[in-house]
């Protein structure tokens, strides 16, 4: 079982990133100047947040392989969340930015600096304050998903309850035990978002 | 040829069963859903603890945990559901949980005033609720619940975990006897559900940029 929730964590501490990183990949995209970017952006969004990950992961699982790829299938299966979860932070990270007043993307202008550094230091920072409340769910959410990875018989925690009813069948108690596991560890992020916000809260002006 | 016979399977028996226990379980959604939102905004305290735990519990663990607690588990304690009927109950409580924060939401977005204004035309609550606040807080809740269908679409798939043959068992079963279909497969089935989702939550994004 501690074999099963130090899984679970990894795989949601490397979705996190995973997620964050495509949704801010993407979102620059989805808001860039460039038609290409934009539609790549896009049709990855709506593909992924519009297919079930279960699915995802099935396919992740066996594809993966065969075009050379031989990862472990618990990799497989956490890039294929990673997909899924980074696809709705796009949706999230696209608002979060749009969200952000003209001024402001004139105002960093006015100032002179590069673009890159317009982005970084003046519009990123507000976009991901104004995102932060969806993009939390969003990692509620793939924290709750890690479960879907035991479908494919891994040591994640609900996986390990499987394998321990074939051996004892005792059911109900486990899956009650693995729910009051996710309960506490959801409660636990969302207090870590919790106070994040209002953190954060303290710059909004 | 065996691809061939394979689709018809899934558009017919697997999309049919997919299309079945994510509707009943959106039907679940939404009558739990506004029974539970409106009992909210009763605002009794001790409804509202019930209430509040029912939620945070339901939308707190993972729904494939729900799903096989309810397949696996109940037959401990005496309740022996079948396997389309354990997803489709799963899936109600856990869209009904979601549900109720939605009307919920949607109620107390309305404006105190027009309760007041309700009241002070001598309605009493009931009244109130069903013919000011309901039907204004309806606007607001149709393109959340619209999104919430999408999640209930792709949370349907995972009742092929639990041996209910739907789009995804089906294709599964297919490509274990054959493994040279998983590919086309599995493909069809992200596009089935695709197509599916696309239309929905496009036009839950249309309503929501018209309403705001």
């Amino acid at each position: 079982m501690e074999k099963g929730a130090l899984v679970t964590f990894e795989v949601t501490l490397a979705g996190i990133v995973g997620a964050l990183t495509v949704g801010t990949v993407g979102a620059s995209m989805r808001t860039s100047n460039s038609t290409l970017a934009r539609g790549l952006a896009t049709a990855f969004a709506e593909f992924f947040r519009n297919t079930p990950p279960l699915v995802h992961i099935y396919f992740a699982v066996f594809a993966l392989p065969l075009v050379g790829i031989k990862f472990p299938a618990v990799v497989c299966a956490t890039i294929a969340l990673i997909l899924y979860q980074g696809a709705i932070s796009i949706e999230i990270l696209r608002a979060g930015l749009e969200a952000v007043p003209k001024g402001q993307y004139e105002a960093a202008s006015a100032l002179g600096l590069s673009p890159l550094a317009q982005f970084r230091d003046i519009i990123a920072p507000q976009a991901f304050r104004i995102s932060l409340p969806a993009l939390g769910n969003n990692l509620i959410s793939l924290l709750k998903n890690t479960s879907l990875i035991s479908a494919i018989g891994t040591f994640e925690i609900t996986g390990m309850a499987q394998d321990v009813i074939a051996i004892r069948l005792s059911s109900a108690e486990l899956y009650l035990t693995i729910g009051a596991f996710y309960l506490a560890s959801v409660f636990a992020l969302s207090t870590i978002l919790r106070i994040t916000e209002h953190r954060l809260a303290r710059y909004a002006a | 040829m065996t691809y061939q016979s394979a689709l018809v399977e899934l558009l017919t028996r697997g999309l049919e069963i997919t299309l079945y226990v994510s509707v009943v379980a959106m039907l679940i959604a939404v009558s739990g859903g506004v029974l539970l939102g409106v009992l909210r905004a009763v605002r009794n305290p001790l409804i509202d603890a019930v209430v509040i735990a029912y939620v945070e519990v339901l939308r707190g663990i993972p729904l494939l945990v729900l799903m096989f607690f309810v397949f696996f588990g109940l037959p401990q304690l005496g309740i022996r559901l079948n396997e389309s009927v354990a997803a489709i109950v799963a899936l109600g409580l856990w869209g009904a949980a979601n549900g109720t924060e939605i009307v919920r939401g949607a109620i107390f977005s309305i404006s105190q005033g027009q309760t007041e204004a309700g009241t002070a035309l001598g309605l009493n609550w009931l009244q109130v609720m069903s013919t000011i606040i309901l039907p204004q807080a309806l606007r607001r809740m149709l393109p959340p619940f619209m999104s919430l269908f999408t999640s209930i679409v792709e949370s349907s798939s995972l009742a092929a975990l639990i041996g209910v043959k739907d789009l995804l068992e089906t294709a599964r079963i297919r490509f274990e006897n054959d493994a040279s279909l998983w590919f086309p497969l599995l493909l069809t089935v992200l596009i089935i559900y695709f197509f599916i989702n696309y239309p929905i939550s496009l036009a839950s994004q249309r309503l929501e940029k018209r309403l705001t």
